[in-house]
């Protein structure tokens, strides 16, 4: 019992890290239509800035984190402006798309190895242990799951609240529509890309301490969300969240009895299952 | 003075030409490795002391310097292949060192095979890489079952521990030296799992290694990441058994990686950069001064695919006559930083034992 | 021009034993490239479907041949067309499931498909021999060596550019036949594809079964040159090489991904000058060719000349096909959600008659043509066709029964000319196999002569012959609708149904038309046709049937249903209530 308690622990931090890179990733399909194939890169370069900026600078993981959140946005408004924008907007578009983002991804993370090199990097985040009964997780952990849940009501409220969320949902549900009733269609893409790839860079920072960061770790994070993305369906932010935090648990619960490669097979196999019993995810696409 | 700055410029010119035809042709050898990953870097910036050292020394076959070419096989067969291949062919070497995949040197044998070329692979573990039926590959890392031999030793008779969980990566490497340490304990383990080689996650192995009770776990990880993580997850659950890596990954960078939570992990290696001999010391001193870090096993490896053929040429005196610097390599005892070494009918390496290591205070040391 | 791409092939393969052994590497993983990425062209510039998971299929191939080699110790290039089985069994089965899926979803289920085959080589160690691989010997062939006096090299690289040769043959052959034409009308214009009788989920199965039996192909040409199975050969990364391959090079057309394969064969090897950026260097290309030519590559070539039709001196006649007499539409219902599109409406289109179905906007007209040409299903009643329950069909079957509709927004191919869209429509005329479109044989030419003298007979009867070459998309708006009747003549329809065909048509066009339709009764044609245009309804048809609300109102001789009370009271309302409509007086 206790095993089964710190498992689904286990698995509630390893899911939050699932959910909040495939956040990012659902969020430009529900909107842009296009699947970003360089988003494992935000991801990683979110972990790459936080490890510099504390290691290198000398500064607070705090403020290390907000400077990742800053720079990747930045660095994804430069990718929508190359690689995304203009390109999409072609006939056959979002196909070219796929090129095109995977030649950026590659471009970033040949100009990291160059940069840095191949070296893993740790970086410590908060220490110190913090014991639920009989459940142990690491401060860090717990640190990132609030942080996790946080953003994620950022997310709601800024979705369902502001001006900016109503005409990006508007924009989810048609460009057209959204063009006809005087919406910057093409700003709000782009601001919905930029937004992505903070959140990415911020889930690279959050979980950064928690496995070590080297250049080729965002490609690997990449297939995971897919996984989450397509289970929670495409466009759906609490498809994303559930999925992510449900993927975590199994994952974690399931390691107590099959292999950890099993695992790996079988959540691949569900996942096949899902698109054809219910290819529409489990959420219901469009962004709510 | 017009005239005369044009007269000394000419002498210039002339006297560089002339040098230039005198000047010796370099002796080419070819090194491919994945450059771009930690071990792959670390075993080139070994093999380009070794030409430093030899150069600075005079070169070899009556002054000629030795020049590498170095090219990234990125844990691809394809690209190895295409590699080896454009350094035999198109750049006209007739030796091809190092290599850490054991899957790209099997592509590649056949391919240096075919031209009649020589193979020192560094570090691929796998057996039958020495077994093609070629007989100008040699390879200097240990086996896995020379391994097993001695890491089993002293795991039985020093170690000795009550319950052992046994943690593997998902390759070849990983998978051996399960069924080994299976073999070797028996009844004795008490837990074993097997990772994907990609895993950054390991709380939830973490999680069931602690509730199976091992007082040794054992892990068999290539890189630093994943033996980082695994070692750390275990002391994030409040989990200190004893901890061993499995012989040849135990490296500075774990440390590095790991923090607090590598203390006291042991392994077995066939180098160890406080090994007192003069060739070693001049060795890790000149490597620290070239990059500011203490060698490790990947550094003395590509040290050696260099030291040794080039030192080979220079005792053959011919760069062409492949087999006869190939007996040249057999034939000889070498003293390399990490002790003597001779190569076996098969052209494996074999030295006098493996040394014990431990990480103390942050670092890899000896463990005698 | 048409022999340019031969002369290219025959010359490679006299050059291939001098080129020097690395450059022949090169052009063999080239080759194999070409090949893999025009197989995930298949599925990509022929059906619009992109796959991540095109490993899935190479690596299988891969596989079979090296495991079959390693096993039975067959000869391994025996092994190799053995291997192309899987690939198209699997292709098959993803065929199977891309009716469920598509676009995205298809994409991920592609990549779930590759990583589970890897995971499962990676794990059955028994079998596989997991992550060690199997190694495998290099496949010479001493006594071809000395016969021909090349060396392994040599032959290799010969033999991959005869089968790139071959694959690009059968793909070509294909794509020019019924079975290309499908997949063109699939991808543009599903609706029309069904409209005619294409099975979506037969073609679709065609597609990338043959997509996948390629894809194993070139995953068993493959292993000599890594000489080693391992699970890396279902990697993502490869998966991405076809795609990009196929994209850069130009998706659609035939030469398109052999560019494409050449290029990410090459150049990452080209750039080992700088072997450090070399990565970077090609990833920036990609980028730069990517924003320049999104069209791919192949752009950069000079296009081929359209081949020009013309029509044959002797027209067939088109002729309906023999059906029984009366469609019989009872009861019948259909709502979305709360609304009541159809309610209980019941009425008969008999044979050899014009039937019109007419009524104020949103009464249910194009709903009701939908129900029974079985584009939706009714919620309660049926549509019969003499003995046959045809509203439990699905549309491409009751297309094939024939009852054939047209669309209210034009559904035509506008990338294709007006003889190519005609040429879709004859799909159903006579039966094809795909080994008959790869052979040619005369029984296939003869029926290909058939279905373009058909085509043609129906492209001359709407008066479309003089821009039988042009492409769809350039067409006026009317010619565009008269196009959409072309097509659905070219079916042979037992009951042709007409959604507003003179939509947006002037006086004149609307005359045209009407007289067309009426000299298809003459020849035995039964059209139902819903439309505004309530002067032409009039004068053209035999009976008419006026729904309003969903709700059947009239039905009878023009004459007594425009004298209805409540036909009237439904198009102009009540003298209080005056409602305004967009058609002309009744």
């Amino acid at each position: 019992m206790e095993l089964l308690l710190q498992q689904i622990a286990n698995g509630l931090s390893l899911g939050m890290a699932y959910a909040l890179v495939a956040l990012g990733l659902t969020l430009v399909f529900g909107v842009l239509h296009v699947v970003n194939f360089a988003h494992g890169e935000f991801y990683m370069l979110g972990a790459l800035v936080t490890v510099l900026v504390v290691k290198s600078l000398g500064l607070p993981y705090i403020v290390a984190l907000l400077v990742a959140i800053v720079l990747v946005s930045a660095v994804a408004w430069v990718m929508d402006i190359v690689a995304v924008s203009p390109v999409a907007r072609k006939p056959g578009g979002d196909q070219i798309v796929l090129v095109s983002t995977y030649a950026a991804g590659l471009i970033i993370v040949e100009t990291v190895l160059a940069a840095i090199g191949p070296t893993p990097i740790a970086v410590s985040g908060f220490s110190g242990i913090v014991h639920f009964g009989s459940v142990v997780l690491t401060m860090h952990r717990v640190f990132m799951f609030a942080a996790g849940i946080v953003m994620i009501c950022g997310l709601y409220m800024l979705f369902a609240r502001t001006n900016f969320g109503r005409s990006l949902r508007a924009v989810a549900q048609s460009d057209y529509a959204a063009k006809v009733v005087g919406i910057d269609v093409e700003r709000i893409k782009t601001l919905t890309f930029v937004l992505a790839g903070g959140i990415a860079g911020l889930a690279g920072g959050l979980i950064a301490p928690i496995i070590t960061f080297n250049a080729t770790m965002g490609l690997h994070a990449g297939i995971h969300a897919f996984v989450v993305v397509v289970i929670g369906s495409m466009g759906s932010i609490p498809g994303a969240v559930v999925c992510g935090l449900s993927l975590g648990m199994i994952e974690s619960v399931l390691s107590i009895f099959l292999g950890q490669h099993v695992a790996a097979t079988l959540i691949y196999s569900l996942l096949l299952v899902t698109l054809f019993v219910r290819p529409q995810g489990l959420f219901q696409g469009a962004l709510r | 003075m017009k005239t005369y700055k044009k007269l000394v410029a000419g002498a210039l010119l002339a006297s560089a030409l002339v040098s230039q035809a005198v000047a010796q042709e370099a002796v080419k050898l070819g090194v491919i490795f994945p450059t771009r990953t930690i071990i792959g870097e670390q075993a080139v910036h070994g093999a380009e002391l070794a030409a430093k050292q030899i150069n600075d020394a005079g070169g070899i076959l009556d002054g000629r310097m030795v020049e590498l070419i170095v090219y990234d096989s990125n844990f691809s067969a394809v690209d190895g292949v295409s590699a080896a291949q454009r350094l035999l062919t198109q750049d006209g070497v007739k030796y091809i060192l190092g290599e850490i995949s054991s899957t790209v040197a099997f592509a590649v044998i056949p391919v240096v095979e075919s031209e009649e070329a020589l193979a020192m692979l560094a570090m691929p573990k796998h057996p039958d890489v020495t077994n093609s039926g070629y007989e100008n590959v040699f390879r200097l890392n240990s086996t896995s079952q020379i391994d097993a031999a001695s890491f089993g030793k002293y795991l039985t008779e020093t170690v000795k521990p009550e319950k052992v969980a046994v943690l593997v990566q998902n390759d070849d490497i990983g998978l051996t030296s399960l069924e080994q340490m299976k073999q070797l304990f028996g009844e004795k383990v008490v837990f074993s799992d097997i990772f994907d080689v990609k895993q950054a996650d390991f709380s939830a192995l973490a999680t069931n290694v602690r509730a199976s009770g091992a007082d040794l776990v054992c892990v068999t990880a290539a890189n630093p990441e994943q033996s980082g993580g695994v070692f750390r997850s275990m002391a994030d659950v409040g989990y200190s058994p004893k901890r061993c890596l499995l012989p040849g990954y135990l490296n500075n960078d774990l440390p590095d990686v790991a923090g607090a939570a590598a203390e006291g992990v042991f392994s077995q290696d066939v180098y160890i950069d406080t090994i007192d001999s003069e060739l070693n010391n001049t060795f890790v001193k000149e490597y620290l001064a070239a990059q500011g870090k203490v060698p490790g096993k990947p550094e003395v490896l590509g040290f050696e695919t260099v030291w040794i053929v080039a030192k080979a040429i220079d005792a053959a005196g011919s760069y062409d006559d492949v087999s006869k610097v190939a007996k040249v390599i057999r034939d000889t005892q070498w003293e390399s930083p990490r002790g003597k070494l001779r190569f076996n009918e098969i052209g494996q390496a074999l030295t006098e034992k493996l040394y014990n290591t431990v990480v103390k205070d942050g670092r890899v040391v000896r463990a005698d | 021009m048409k022999f340019v791409i031969p002369a290219v092939f025959v010359a490679a393969l006299v050059a291939a034993p001098f080129l020097p052994t690395y450059y022949q590497g090169l052009a063999i993983y080239a080759c194999i490239l070409a090949i893999f990425a025009t197989s995930a062209n298949i599925s990509l510039g022929q059906l619009g479907l992109i796959s991540f998971g095109h490993a899935a299929f190479f690596g299988l191939g891969a596989y079979a041949a090296g495991l079959l080699n390693f096993y039975t110790g067959m000869n391994y290039w025996l092994a190799v067309p053995l291997a192309i089985l899987p690939g198209v069994a699997l292709g098959a089965l993803v065929g199977l499931a891309s009716l469920r899926l598509s676009g995205a979803y298809f994409a991920i289920a592609t990549l779930v498909t590759s990583e589970i085959l890897r995971l499962v080589a990676l794990n059955w160690v028994s079998f596989t021999r997991g992550p060690m691989g199997v190694v495998v010997h290099r496949p010479r062939e001493k006594w071809l060596e000395a016969l021909t006096g090349r060396d392994f090299g040599d032959l290799y690289l010969m033999l991959c550019i005869l089968v790139l040769a071959l694959v690009l043959f059968v793909v070509s052959r294909v794509n020019r036949s019924l079975i290309g034409r499908a997949w063109v009308a699939l991808r543009d214009q599903p609706k029309l594809a069904e409209s005619v009788g294409i099975w979506p989920l037969r073609y679709k199965v065609i597609a990338i079964a043959m997509s996948g039996g390629i894809a194993a192909l070139a995953g068993g040409l493959f292993v000599p040159r890594v000489l080693v199975l391992s699970p890396d050969l279902f990697s993502g990364t490869l998966s991405a090489t076809a795609l990009l391959a196929a994209i850069l090079g130009g998706r659609g057309a035939v030469m398109g991904p052999v560019l494409g394969g050449i290029v990410f064969a090459v150049a990452p090897e080209l750039l080992r000058v700088v072997d450090e950026y070399r990565l970077a260097i090609f990833a920036l290309l990609l980028l730069v060719v990517v924003r320049v030519r999104p069209d791919g590559l192949i752009s950069l070539l000079p296009r081929r000349k359209t081949v020009h039709v013309r029509p044959p001196s002797a027209l067939v006649e088109i002729t309906p096909r023999q059906l029984p007499a009366t469609l019989s539409i009872e009861h019948l219902s259909r709502h979305f959600g709360g609304l009541k599109a159809v309610e209980d409406v019941s009425f008969e289109v008999r044979r050899g008659e014009i039937l019109g179905l007419i009524g104020p906007n949103g009464a249910g007209k194009t709903t009701c043509l939908s129900l029974i040409s079985a584009f939706l299903s009714p919620n309660s009643g049926v549509v019969r066709l003499g003995q046959l329950t045809l509203s439990t069909l699905s549309s491409h079957q009751a297309a094939q029964q024939g009852v054939v509709r047209t669309f209210q927004h034009t559904t035509v191919c506008m990338d294709l000319s007006v003889y190519e869209n005609v040429l879709i429509g004859t799909h159903l005329l006579l039966p094809e196999t795909t080994a008959a479109a790869v052979l040619r044989l005369p029984a296939y030419q003869q029926r290909e002569c058939k279905r373009q003298a058909l085509a043609w007979a129906a492209i001359c009867f709407v008066g479309l012959e003089e821009r039988a070459n042009e492409l769809a998309g350039s067409l006026a708006y009317g010619e565009q609708r008269m196009l959409s009747i072309a097509v659905a003549l070219a079916t042979r329809p037992g009951f042709l149904l007409l959604d507003e065909p003179a939509a947006g048509l002037n006086h004149t066009e609307a005359l045209v038309l009407a007289r067309l339709l009426t000299s298809l009764r003459e020849k035995g044609f039964t059209i139902a046709i819903v439309d505004h245009n309530l002067r032409m309804m009039m004068k053209l048809c035999d009976r008419i049937v006026v729904l309003h609300h969903g709700r059947m109102l009239a039905e009878g001789d023009p004459v007594t249903v425009r004298n209805t009370p409540a036909v009237i009271e439904a198009y102009l309302g009540t003298s209080d209530e005056p409602e305004k409509q967009g058609a002309t007086d009744a």
